[in-house]
């Protein structure tokens, strides 16, 4: 009866994943998204990708845009799941990585047209950090040389200017 | 025609001109609307 | 004959350098807000490209000769050419110190797309770059826009004779006002006056939409100043789609349509004189196309299903047409569902919005629409004469701010630009043709960005990208600094050391 059971259970399975509209396109990079918008209109997708700029929560949802590398995409994400991003990707700052699970449009109609994805599901799966640039020596004295060659320049172009007259 | 001016008068010319300046560009995007609606038959 | 040679070489040099030099001294902008924002790298950059680049343009201007520094006709529109290209690699420095470029040459592409507010960009990382850079980025766009020469002409007043020249050669043959200077002036407190108004609505915008104050401001001023002089860039990767805002789209269509205005019409309505609206030419002819074109390309894309709704129509279809016709090259879709969902009828219509452009002086790109107007009123004109040739007929007139005749002169003038500028794109896209193969573009896509290239606009159809051969890349920069400058005066840089190389 058991070995029924199981089989039951993993034919249910198989037919469960095969179903039709449920896509775990774990696969897809950013830029496949774009790339192929129109075979995967509508489907249900799993993206990932730093979160950059500003979260601009809009009532119970909000947007944040994610970055992989190969191009950024809107998110429409609910306000609570928003709220989980600490860091967002700027100059000195790694934003959190976060992995959406969604439906993907190639034109949103609920958002005029746009090429985006609502999520059911977001998390952080790696935290984004602050890596300050420390300053490079070189480029210091380089600049402190050249402040030097423009003032030796004006004083000397000043000075060919009071000659003349 | 006249330099940039500080009298009254003639900042109400000015902004009188950027009225008119946006009103023509809100005429364009009204114009877009319009052709929008009739091209999709008023899908909204 | 040999002095007289140098000594014109000496005045032209001094220009240029005079040029780099102030260019150099903006960079002061840069650096404070990199400074503000705690970017020491960047600000250390800057500080030192600004030494760099003064010490070159002092050196120059160390050549000026004594006695008078005027400037005929020819040696105005090389000292423009000129002082655009050196002015390009002094301001490339910081970019390519930053490492967001792969090379110098991509550094100066950028630099050039800014000056000519076109808008393509090669950058890499957008998102993560430094508030100095953008603010250089912007700075470069929104000065590009009102035009370095017509920035000189305002702040060294005193020792420019050869002003004039030099503007004209910049691409500007309006005469706002009878004197060069009051024009500069003129320009600038319209451009001024309409930055601060555009930066207050559009921040408060971003403010509204979600976005932190800090960056709403910044946001605010670079995307007035990108649209205001209808550049393109973006302060991030995805355009204007990164702020998913009806009202952030609107607000920028109201700016950058008026800015593609001709300044002389900004002066006019700013004086008063409302019955310009609607007899001017250029107005006339800009409702017309764009109508037009509006109409054609979304019907198309209705049809087509591609997008099916009024306000993804209007988002979507038209907000790129009228970005492209006032050759802004804001986008509110990626570059690359230009060439995998617009159909070609919609292509077709954009392309010839990129083409006609907006307006003369302003800073649009494109054939312009006065010569668009010019020259169908001067068919009309030939049709009639055609049709009635005995009939003795009043010259056909024109109105830009004031009634002219439409002579042959005018009439040939406009003609032999736009063939010049449709000229170009051909070449653009022979020349894209030959790499065609190897990066599987397809002609629609090719046509597509030749325009975008010619009418100094922005949009991509994502052609353009770091990977393209470097003969593309500097192909890429001539055309969009003979489209800015419309022809000329590079003709005469051309024309200029063709001779002396002739005589040498």
């Amino acid at each position: 009866m058991r070995r029924y059971g199981i089989a039951l259970v993993l034919v249910f399975l198989t037919v469960a994943l095969a179903a039709p509209g449920v896509l775990h396109a774990q696969g897809y990079s950013l830029n496949d998204l774009i790339e192929r918008a129109a075979e995967v209109d509508g489907q249900v997708v799993t993206i990932r990708g730093e979160a950059v700029g500003d979260i601009m929560v809009r009532g119970e949802r909000g947007w944040v845009n994610i970055n992989d590398g190969t191009a950024a995409i809107g998110i429409w994400a609910p306000a609570e799941q928003l709220r989980q991003i600490r860091h967002t990707g700027r100059y000195g700052v790694r934003g959190d990585t976060v992995e959406v699970t969604g439906t993907f449009f190639r034109m949103d109609p609920m958002h005029g047209g746009e090429l985006d994805v609502q999520a059911d599901a977001l998390v952080v799966a790696t935290p984004g950090a602050a890596h300050p640039a420390s300053l490079k020596t070189g480029r210091v004295v380089w600049a402190l040389v050249f402040a030097l060659t423009a003032t030796l320049a004006v004083i000397l172009l000043r000075r060919r200017r009071w000659e003349a007259m | 025609m006249k330099r940039p001016d500080k009298t009254g008068a003639d900042l109400l010319r000015n902004l009188a001109g950027i009225g008119l300046e946006i009103s023509l560009t809100v005429l364009i995007m009204l114009v877009g609307l319009l052709i929008a609606i009739f091209v999709t038959r008023g899908s909204f | 004959m040999r002095r007289a040679r140098i000594r014109e070489l000496r005045v032209m040099g001094y220009y240029v350098g005079l040029i780099v030099v102030m260019l150099s001294a903006l960079m002061v902008i840069p650096a404070i807000t990199s400074s503000i924002q705690r970017e020491w790298p960047v600000a250390v950059d800057f500080f030192l490209s600004a030494g760099l680049g003064a010490t070159v343009g002092l050196g120059l201007m160390f050549l000026a000769p004594e006695g008078a520094r005027d400037l005929t006709w020819t040696q105005g529109m090389v000292t423009t050419a000129s002082a655009w290209l050196l002015g390009m690699m002094v301001c490339a420095v910081p970019y390519y110190l930053s490492g967001h470029w792969l090379s110098f040459l991509d550094a100066c592409f950028d630099v050039m797309s800014g000056f000519t507010t076109t808008g393509l960009a090669l950058v890499q990382d957008l998102d993560h770059i430094a508030d100095g850079l953008n603010m250089w980025r912007f700075l470069l766009t929104w000065l590009g826009g009102q035009g370095m020469v017509v920035l000189a002409i305002t702040f060294f007043v005193r020792g420019l004779p050869g002003a004039f020249k030099m503007y004209v050669g910049e691409g500007k043959d309006e005469r706002v006002m009878p004197n060069v200077i009051h024009t500069a002036r003129a320009i600038w407190f319209v451009s001024v006056v309409y930055l601060i108004l555009g930066t207050v609505i559009l921040t408060s915008t971003s403010i509204s939409i979600g976005q932190a104050p800090g960056r709403a401001f910044l946001h605010g001023l670079w995307m007035v100043m990108s649209g205001w002089s209808t550049g393109g860039f973006a302060p991030m990767s995805q355009g204007v789609v990164y702020y998913h805002s009806l009202l952030f789209e609107i607000v920028t269509v109201v700016f950058f349509t008026i800015g593609s205005f001709n300044f002389s019409l900004h002066w006019a309505l700013w004086n008063g004189n409302k019955k310009e609206v609607f007899r001017n030419l250029e107005v006339l002819a800009f409702m017309l196309t764009s109508t037009v074109l509006v109409a054609i390309s979304s019907w198309d894309l209705a049809r087509a299903g591609v997008y099916p709704t009024v306000v993804t129509l209007f988002r979507r279809g038209f907000y790129n047409l009228i970005s492209a016709h006032t050759t802004t090259g804001f986008g509110t879709i990626y570059a690359r569902q230009f060439a995998l969902e617009w159909g070609p009828l919609a292509l077709v219509a954009i392309t010839i919005a990129m083409l006609i452009g907006a307006s003369a002086s302003s800073t649009a790109g494109g054939f312009k629409g006065v010569r668009v107007g010019l020259v169908f009123k001067s068919i009309v004109q030939d049709v009639k004469r055609l049709l009635a040739p005995e009939q003795a007929r009043l010259a056909e007139r024109f109105h830009m701010g004031r009634e002219t005749t439409l002579d042959d002169r005018i009439a040939r003038s406009a003609m032999s630009i736009i063939l010049l500028y449709i000229a170009m794109w051909l070449v653009l896209i022979l020349l894209h043709g030959g790499y065609a193969a190897r990066f599987g573009w397809d002609l629609p896509s090719i046509i597509f960005e030749s325009a975008s290239l010619t009418g100094n606009v922005g949009l991509s159809a994502g052609i353009t990208s770091a990977a393209l051969p470097s003969v593309l890349k500097v192909a890429y920069l001539v055309a969009m600094w003979l489209g800015r400058l419309e022809f000329l005066s590079v003709f005469v840089l051309a024309g200029y050391l063709l001779k002396g190389w002739r005589k040498a």
